[in-house]
Order: structure tokens, then C-alpha cells, then sequence
């Protein structure tokens, strides 16, 4: 499930009452159309399997030779076999016995699976290894060889052919059921219950059976499929059901027997298995469904507080066009400003939510970046920086798009720009590296091939000297023993070396600007410095213009030169490096600088103090931003903000300019935003 | 990468000695006196005797086991109760139908699976997507003896384009042989191509999700690359993992499918042994169905560590 849904279920968790596990479960579960009407047919076959020999006009075991192989008609609705017996009488016949057989096949595998999986957990040592053991045996058998190895010892006949698929399905519920209660074992509150003197028993029917109920519905519809088709299977080669008793499997033979003279034998008790098998599965599915869903909207309940659109940027991948964008409502920005590389005006985001519906996550944002400068985009995480990033690539992915504002590179307009024009940017004039850098590169491709594939999609290079070229360009980022390394794949590389060969892959094709979304945060304390001295470097040495993305106002004191702060989609705050860190104007500037360390605004940070929380919350400011479909009226911050008059609860603070500063305040100038986050 | 395979070829030794107690106990637990069922009633008492001698009945348990596990080592898997044919021979006879059938289903399979489960993850939520889930569900409903019998009325009866019955060895013609097992691993393909489908098209899902799809992006890479080469690559990992089940699942699919077709592989073996209770056949058969599962699964490991890296370094 993206983020983006998440959000959107614990909104629901929100606005109702609380229901019990169950209660939420089986409301998940009625909204699954197919699986109810699954469970329905289910219901009607067993009434048929009970109750249809009842209503039954031909005696299904009646022989009438004179009328063999007829087709349907009025009087033998399905028709008539080799033996003149009407088939729809026999296929009644046929539904009682595979229902009864399912039920005994499902019941010996539950009842043989289940309490030795419980007990081989939940006791473990010998016995269970012993289990295991065999029932890793029994799996790498060929599946159908176990029940035929089985009724080779017993005897083929229905009974014996549901002993042995019992047996046969037992591993999965052992499995199951032994998995359940190893978890439930490792788990404090059960040593706890045991050292308040409950016995085994009480602990086994309290603790581990509510937890395995669901996923044990699940298997046992599962099981029921399983049973059912191999059954029909055993029955069909005659180790089943045998002659005359009637089955699936023994209608299916019969056809099979008599295929040149009635070919529509085959056609009624195959469907019969068909529609059987898929309602089991489909009311499976339902039931799993529902299970996730039912939980999936306490553990989203629990964790609200992202903005949806930072994860669905992530989440979906399959198509990056940057929709039909209206650039009718940017503000009038005359021809290309030449000192600006990158110039932001008035981006508007927006994205689906789960039910349809738009919602703006990034709005009215603007900045500059000049040739050869490094920007800071600042905010905690979920105020849309990194949104924002992934909008000037066009990578908003399939559910968002820029909804009003201009993205001009070069004085080239990127907003709407075909998906063809785009891929020729990204990667060329434009280098992106990501938070990430172990998960960022493939897996499955060396190192030197995934740098070596951007030169030439970019650079034209034939493969031999995009090879060379990209050992070179490793070399370049400092990584030792550039030429074997470019031979290694990801998982051979430490998170700073990841980083570096990350950077050399978004430099390779000299871009004019390089996006860098919290490169170091994910790092080691000590390989982060020499991360930003790297891309410091790289700047003098080819000036670039850096945007980078970061939480971590160190990183901005060091780096940038100007900042640009964002809370809740909107820039509350944007001006040189020095003035906004020594000077804070905005409240919420000011919290994020209270909360480093030993660095109230008084003395500008230190280079580098690297003592900051590295999971991107900061400690001081109160709370955390909320979700985009949560952000309150008038100033976003108010309910954080130790300033919020009446005022900001309702004016939505515009943009203001002073002296080379940008601040959206009501209050900005009657308040000093320092103080009261000394209180 | 030579490590990995030996040290999963040694790794199997346990598993294995476990089948053979297993497959061997078969014997004991058989209600009633073996040589009854071999000799018939009016047997001698001197006869019976004979008998248990020559099987081995008077030593004890482990004695029995270990010569016949040392026997089954040099390839003899011992004689049917009936007639003096070897195991080994009857199962080795009857194997390359059931194989062709296993191996052509598993091929169909990977045809029609993996290009419907690929193009069903990108079009996620698409037409495209619904469909081919609505088909791979009702697929995994079907009986695949069924689908086989539902193709041979058209193709091998009304139309005759294929023959009803018989196998054709590879050796005589090929063009025969293939025509002799067309429709059953038609059968048995489509049938596995269902659950293929769902899996890999919810590996390519995932893998689509994965920041180094984002890189790609971000590299400004073509949809065909992104697609054909850093996410197929990755998506075909965990749906590697689960050939080796596949292969199972044919197996035991072609012991019955055989039957609609008339091909006189392991299916017809088995099935006649277990009605006539004669244990060697039904031993053999097991433990060569057990090889062969398990050098299947030998190779899906090989080929696992060549989509994962990381597991060839290891
Ligand atoms: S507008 Fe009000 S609530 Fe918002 S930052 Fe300024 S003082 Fe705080």
C-alpha cells in the first residue's frame, strides 16, 4: 500500500468509532463483492450436497440402456451417460460426496497439523527439529506422489484417498500453526504470563490461537481448493472414488472413456470443480484481504503524519509525465532571468488521493537558483522538499502532477515538457542523488555498468569507453581501487562509498545543476562530512549549481548560500545562509535552529555540529507536521507555534519581502521569534 | 559460484536419506503379509520361506534398509513383485514422456506467464491488468486434466490435427514427438501459467517501487531500459524461487494429463502399481520423482545467484 493510501485509511480510523478486531475485519470482508458472493455460492452447494438428493426426479444409480449418451434436453437436463443415467442426477450425487470428502481431507489435515505444528513451536528443541525435518521431506516430494505413495499402502478408495491428501496438506497447517506459536513464544508478555504460574494450555488458547485464527481461515480455504482438485485428480486415474459411487473425478473418467460418443459429458462436472475450487479461493483472497486491510488501518493509525505525496513519489514508478500543467497562473516572470540557473515560480502540486480527489501538497513555491550556487531547502520531513525536488526531474510518478507554477532550467521551461524532452535533462543537465544510496542502486548490475549506462544514453560514449570513463569518474570521487570496484556490485560497497559512486553517477554527464536530496543523512557521522567536502569540491572544480534538500540546519550553515525554509508545502522563510540562520524572522526558523544543539541564533551554528537527530525529527518544536489532508486553516504552523494569536487561525500569511528576505508571518516584525523558544 | 552448488549438493544428503527411510518404511507398513499378495494363497509354507529369504523379511529393519539403500545407490531400486523386471528400467522407460510433458508444460508456462504477469504489473490497476488476474484466477481453478480433455475433443478428435493417443520418442521423430505431447503441455501450461503470472506480476510490481527504479528515472533512462533491464532483472528473483514448486506442480500434473492422452509414462506405472499394491514399483517411482525435483531445485539455485548477486558472492 503507497503512503498516500495510508494516509487516507487513518483519516477513516480517525472519523469513526472504534471497532473490535472483528467487527472491522468482516466489514473489510463484505466489501469484497466477489468473495461474498463466493461464500454465497459455497452456502447453496452445501445445501445441494445435504439436501439435493431429495429433489432429485431420476434416480441418479437408474440404468436406462435404451437411452445412452443423450444430450441435454427437457427431461435430462444435463443429459445421460454411457449407462443411460441422468448426469445431473449424478453430478448431485457427485457434489454430496466431493463435499463430504473435502470436509474429511481438510478436517485430517487441520487436526493432524495443527496441534504437532502448535506443540513443535511452541516447545521447539528435539521434537521440533525432528518435524521440520520431515516435513521439508514431505515438501520435496513431487506433490501427488505423497497421497499415490500413501494409497499404495492403504488401498485405493475415497476414505483412504482423503487420509492421504490429509496427510499430504498437513505440512501447511504445521507450518503455519508452528510459525504462530515460535512467535508467540518469543514474546515478553507470554514469559510474563508463565512466570504468573498460567499453565501451557491457558497460554496456548489466550495467546497464540487469536493470533493464528485469520491466517488459519486462510490456509484452511486454501486446503479446501487443494483437496478438492486433487480429489478429482485421484479419482480421475481411479485411486479415488470408485465405480459406481459417483464423484467429479469419476464423471470426468467416464467422459474421458466416451469422449467419441458424447463429448458434452465432460463439460457439466468440470465446471462444477472449476466454480467450486474458484470460490474457495476467492473467499480466501476475501478473508486475507480483509485481515491486511482490518490491519493495515491500526498499524496507519498509529503512524499518521507524512505528506502523501512524499511517499507516492517514491511508491509509483510506471509512468513519470508531468500532466497537462496550467501555466496560466504564474505570476508574470519576464524572459529568462540570466543569473538563474533554476528558477521555481509558483509551483503547485498536487495529488490523487486513494478515493479520487486532489489535494496540494506543495503550493506556491518559489526560488532561484544561480549558476554556481548551493540552495538549501530546509524543512522537516513531510514539509514537501523533497516533492519539490522530484518535480523539477518531472518525477512526481503517475498520481501527482504540477498543477500551476513555471520550472525553468536555462531559461527552458521543464513544466509540460514531453516525457521524451524530459528524459534527455534528466541525468544530463540535471544529476540527482538520493538519501539512500545502498537502495538507490540496482542491485542486480555492477557498479561501473550502472555509471557507465548514463554516458551512454547521455554522452554517446560506445560501451568500452563508457567503461573507462566511468572507472575514471570513480576514481574522480575519491573511491580507491576505482577500476576493481567498478566490477563490484552494490552490496560490496560501504553507505559512503554508495554515496560517492552515486555522485559520480549523477556527475558523469557535467550536469548544470545537481539535486541533492538528503545526501549525508542517511550516512555515518564521519563519512557525511567528507560526502559534503566531495561535493564541494566537485562544485569549485566544475560549477555546478547544487539544490540540496536537507532537514539538518549544519548542513545548510556549511554548504549553502542561500536557504529557503518549507513547512507544510508552503516557504515560510527564504534568504542568504547568514541572515536567516543569525537572524531568524520566521517562528518556526527559529524552533528548528533552537533545536540543534548548543546553537541558539546568537552565535551562528558552528561549522558542522554534528550532534542532530539523525532521523530527521527535530526535538524542541512541539508535535510534527501533519499530513497534507490535515493542515489546518490559516498559518499551517499555528498549532506548533508558540506565537499563535487568534490571527493565525484564521489569515493565511502572504509572502513578504524585506531587505534581501522573504517571510510569511502575520506576526513577522511585532514579535522576535527567538524568544520564545528559549521559554 | 562452484561452492554455492557443491555445498546445496551436499546440503541435500540429509533431506534425501530422510525420503529413502521414508520411502523405505513403505514396505513395512503395508497391513498384511507381502508374500500372500506375491505368491497368492496356495503357496507352499516352504515357498513363503524362500520368499522371505529372498526379500530380506528375517533380518532386521536396518539390516533391510541398508542393503537396500546400498543397493538403490548402485541403481538398482529392486524388482516388481509380478513380473522379474527391474525398477529402475520400468521408472527410467517411463520417465522421458512424463519428463517431455513436465519440461514442455514448465515451457508454456514461462511463455505465457511471464510476459502476462510483466505486462499485467506495469499497467498496475490498468485493463490490461484486470484481465489477466480474472483469467490467471479462474486458470488456478481449472483442473489442467480438464483443459486437456476440453483440447483434445476440438484439436485431437473433431479436427484430428494431432494424435489422440501414443507417444512418439524424441529419437524417432521430433516433429511427432512434439506433435504426441503438444496439447498436454498445453494443458499443463496454461494451468501453471496462472499462479506464474500472479507472482511475477506482483515481483515486478514491487521491484517498481524501489528507489533504484527512481535512480533510473532520474538517470533518464528509457521506459524499455528501466522496464527490460533494472526491473526485470530484479522482479525475476523471487519468481525464480518459486519454479522449483512449479516444476513440482507439473510433475504431479503430468502423472494425470498423461492419462487423458494415453502416454504410458510414470503416471501409468504408478497408478497400476498402487492398484496391484506392488510397493518396488511405487518406491522406485518416488525416489526418481524425488531426484528429479531436487536437481530441478539444484539448478533454480544456480540460477537464482545469477539474477542475485549477492548470493553467488556468499
Ligand atoms: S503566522 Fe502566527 S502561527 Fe504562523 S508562524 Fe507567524 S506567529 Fe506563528
Amino acid at each position: 500500500m503507497s503512503r498516500a493510501a495510508t494516509g487516507v485509511a487513518a483519516e477513516d480510523t480517525n472519523a469513526q468509532a472504534p471497532l473490535t478486531g472483528f467487527a472491522r475485519t468482516w466489514r473489510a470482508f463484505l466489501q469484497h463483492r466477489l468473495a461474498v458472493i463466493a461464500a454465497g455460492y459455497l452456502l447453496v452447494l452445501a445445501c445441494v450436497a445435504i439436501f439435493g438428493q431429495a429433489l432429485l426426479v431420476h434416480d441418479p444409480l437408474a440404468v436406462d440402456l435404451a437411452r445412452t449418451f443423450e444430450a441435454p434436453s427437457a427431461e435430462h437436463w444435463l443429459g445421460t451417460d454411457h449407462l443411460g443415467r441422468s448426469t445431473l442426477g449424478r453430478l448431485v450425487v457427485a457434489t454430496s460426496v466431493a463435499m463430504q470428502a473435502a470436509c474429511l481431507g481438510v478436517g485430517i489435515a487441520i487436526v493432524l497439523g495443527a496441534p504437532l505444528g502448535l506443540l513443535s513451536g511452541y516447545f521447539g528443541g528435539w521434537w521440533d527439529r525432528i518435524g521440520m525435518r520431515l516435513v521439508e521431506a514431505i515438501v520435496a516430494l513431487p506433490a501427488l506422489l505423497v497421497p499415490i505413495a500413501i494409497l499404495a499402502i492403504l488401498g485405493p478408495s475415497l476414505t483412504n484417498a482423503m487420509i492421504a491428501l490429509g496427510i499430504a496438506n498437513s505440512t501447511a497447517f504445521f507450518r503455519l500453526m508452528r510459525g504462530a506459536a515460535l512467535e508467540v513464544r518469543e514474546e515478553l508478555y507470554v514469559d510474563a504470563a508463565r512466570v504468573s504460574g498460567s499453565g501451557n494450555v491457558r497460554i496456548v488458547f489466550r495467546h497464540v490461537l487469536p493470533n493464528v485464527t485469520g491466517p488459519l481461515i486462510v490456509q484452511t480455504t486454501l486446503a479446501f481448493s487443494y483437496v478438492l482438485l486433487a480429489e478429482a485428480g485421484l479419482s480421475f486415474i481411479g485411486l479415488g472414488v470408485q465405480p459406481p459411487e459417483s464423484s467429479w473425478g469419476v464423471m470426468l473418467a467416464t467422459a474421458q472413456r466416451y469422449v467419441q460418443q458424447q463429448p458434452f459429458l465432460a463439460v457439466p462436472p468440470g465446471l462444477m470443480i472449476m466454480f467450486t475450487v474458484l470460490a474457495f479461493n476467492l473467499l480466501g483472497d476475501g478473508v486475507r484481504d480483509a485481515l491486511s486491510r482490518a490491519g493495515g488501518v491500526v498499524r496507519a493509525a498509529s503512524n499518521p503524519g507524512r505528506v502523501p505525496g512524499a511517499g507516492a513519489t517514491r511508491a509509483s514508478a510506471a509512468a513519470g509525465s508531468v500532466a497537462t500543467a496550467t501555466v496560466g497562473e504564474q505570476p508574470a516572470s519576464g524572459p529568462s532571468v540570466p543569473q538563474a540557473l533554476l528558477s521555481v515560480t509558483g509551483l503547485e502540486i498536487r495529488f490523487r488521493g486513494a478515493r479520487g480527489g486532489e489535494l496540494a501538497v506543495v503550493s506556491d513555491v518559489s526560488f532561484d537558483v544561480p549558476a554556481g550556487r548551493t540552495i538549501g531547502l530546509v524543512g522537516e520531513s513531510g514539509c514537501g522538499k523533497s516533492v519539490t525536488a522530484m518535480s523539477i526531474l518531472g518525477l512526481l510518478g503517475d498520481s501527482g502532477r504540477i498543477a500551476a507554477g513555471s520550472i525553468r532550467l536555462a531559461g527552458q521551461e521543464l513544466v509540460g515538457l514531453p516525457e521524451s524532452a524530459l528524459n534527455g535533462i534528466r541525468g544530463a543537465s540535471i544529476g540527482m542523488i538520493f538519501q539512500e544510496p545502498m537502495t538507490s542502486l540496482n542491485p542486480a548490475y555492477t557498479v561501473g555498468n550502472q555509471i557507465a549506462e548514463v554516458l551512454v544514453r547521455h554522452a554517446g560514449l560506445g560501451r568500452a569507453a563508457a567503461a573507462a570513463r566511468a572507472v575514471e569518474l570513480l576514481d574522480h570521487v575519491g573511491i580507491p581501487g576505482a577500476r576493481q570496484r567498478a566490477a563490484c556490485y552494490p552490496h560490496e560497497f560501504s553507505g559512503g562509498m554508495a554515496q560517492r559512486a552515486m555522485i559520480a553517477m549523477a556527475i558523469a554527464c557535467e550536469p548544470k545543476l545537481l539535486i541533492a536530496d538528503e545526501p549525508t543523512t542517511a550516512l555515518d557521522v564521519t563519512i557525511q562530512e567528507q560526502v559534503l567536502d566531495l561535493l564541494s569540491g566537485l562544485q569549485e572544480q566544475n560549477g555546478m549549481s547544487i539544490l540540496l534538500i536537507t532537514h539538518d540546519l549544519g548542513v545548510v550553515a556549511d554548504m549553502c548560500d542561500e536557504a529557503v525554509v518549507m513547512y507544510a508545502g508552503n516557504v515560510v522563510e527564504q534568504g542568504r545562509v547568514d541572515d536567516v540562520l543569525l537572524d531568524p524572522r520566521h517562528p518556526y526558523t527559529a524552533g528548528l535552529l533552537a533545536s540543534m544543539p548548543q546553537n541558539l541564533p546568537q552565535n551562528r551554528p558552528q561549522s558542522r555540529p554534528r550532534h542532530h537527530d539523525r532521523s530527521g525529527r527535530l526535538t524542541q518544536i512541539p508535535g510534527r507536521v501533519p499530513p497534507a489532508w490535515a493542515w489546518p486553516a490559516g498559518c499551517r504552523f499555528h498549532p506548533r507555534c508558540p506565537y499563535a494569536t487568534e490571527v493565525c487561525r484564521q489569515a493565511v500569511p502572504q509572502m513578504v519581502a524585506a531587505d534581501d528576505r522573504r517571510i510569511a508571518c502575520v506576526r513577522a516584525g511585532e514579535i522576535d521569534p527567538v524568544a520564545g523558544w528559549r521559554a | 559460484m562452484l561452492r554455492l552448488i557443491v555445498s546445496r549438493i551436499v546440503g541435500l544428503v540429509p533431506l534425501l536419506l530422510i525420503v529413502s527411510i521414508l520411502t523405505f518404511g513403505m514396505l513395512h507398513l503395508v497391513p498384511g503379509d507381502v508374500r500372500e499378495r506375491i505368491l497368492g494363497f496356495e503357496a507352499t509354507p516352504e515357498q513363503y520361506e524362500a520368499l522371505g529369504r529372498q526379500l530380506g523379511l528375517d533380518q532386521p529393519f536396518l539390516v533391510q534398509y541398508g542393503r537396500w539403500l546400498g543397493r538403490a545407490l548402485q541403481g538398482d531400486l529392486g524388482t516388481s513383485y509380478f513380473n522379474s523386471q527391474k525398477v529402475t528400467d520400468a521408472v527410467l522407460g517411463a520417465l522421458p514422456v512424463t519428463l517431455s510433458l513436465t519440461f514442455g508444460g514448465m515451457l508454456v508456462a514461462l511463455a505465457i506467464g511471464v510476459p502476462a504477469g510483466v505486462w499485467a504489473g506495469l499497467n498496475r490497476g490498468g485493463r490490461v491488468d484486470r484481465i489477466a488476474m480474472f483469467m490467471a484466477t479462474v486458470g488456478q481453478a481449472l483442473p489442467n486434466f480438464w483443459i486437456a480433455m476440453l483440447l483434445l475433443i476440438p484439436f485431437a478428435i473433431w479436427w484430428q490435427l494431432v494424435p489422440a493417443t501414443g507417444f512418439t520418442s524424441p529419437a524417432e521423430s521430433i516433429g511427432d514427438w512434439l506433435r504426441s505431447i503438444l496439447l498436454a503441455c498445453i494443458a499443463l501450461g496454461t494451468s501453471a501459467s496462472a499462479a506464474l503470472a500472479r507472482q511475477t506480476r506482483g515481483a515486478m510490481i514491487d521491484v517498481l517501487q524501489r528507489d533504484f527504479i527512481r535512480t533510473a528515472r532520474a538517470k533518464g533512462l528509457s521506459r524499455t531500459s528501466i522496464t527490460y533491464k533494472h526491473a526485470l532483472k530484479n522482479a525475476a528473483v523471487p519468481v525464480i524461487t518459486t519454479i522449483g514448486f512449479q516444476v513440482n506442480a507439473l510433475l504431479s500434473g503430468a502423472l494425470i494429463v498423461e492419462q487423458v492422452f494415453g502416454l504410458r509414462g510414470v503416471g501409468s506405472l504408478v497408478i497400476e502399481s498402487v492398484r496391484t499394491q506392488n510397493i518396488p514399483m511405487v518406491q522406485g517411482v518416488v525416489i526418481l520423482g524425488t531426484l528429479v525435483i531436487v536437481s530441478v531445485n539444484v539448478l533454480v539455485d544456480i540460477a537464482y545467484g545469477w539474477v542475485n548477486p549477492r548470493v553467488r558472492a556468499s
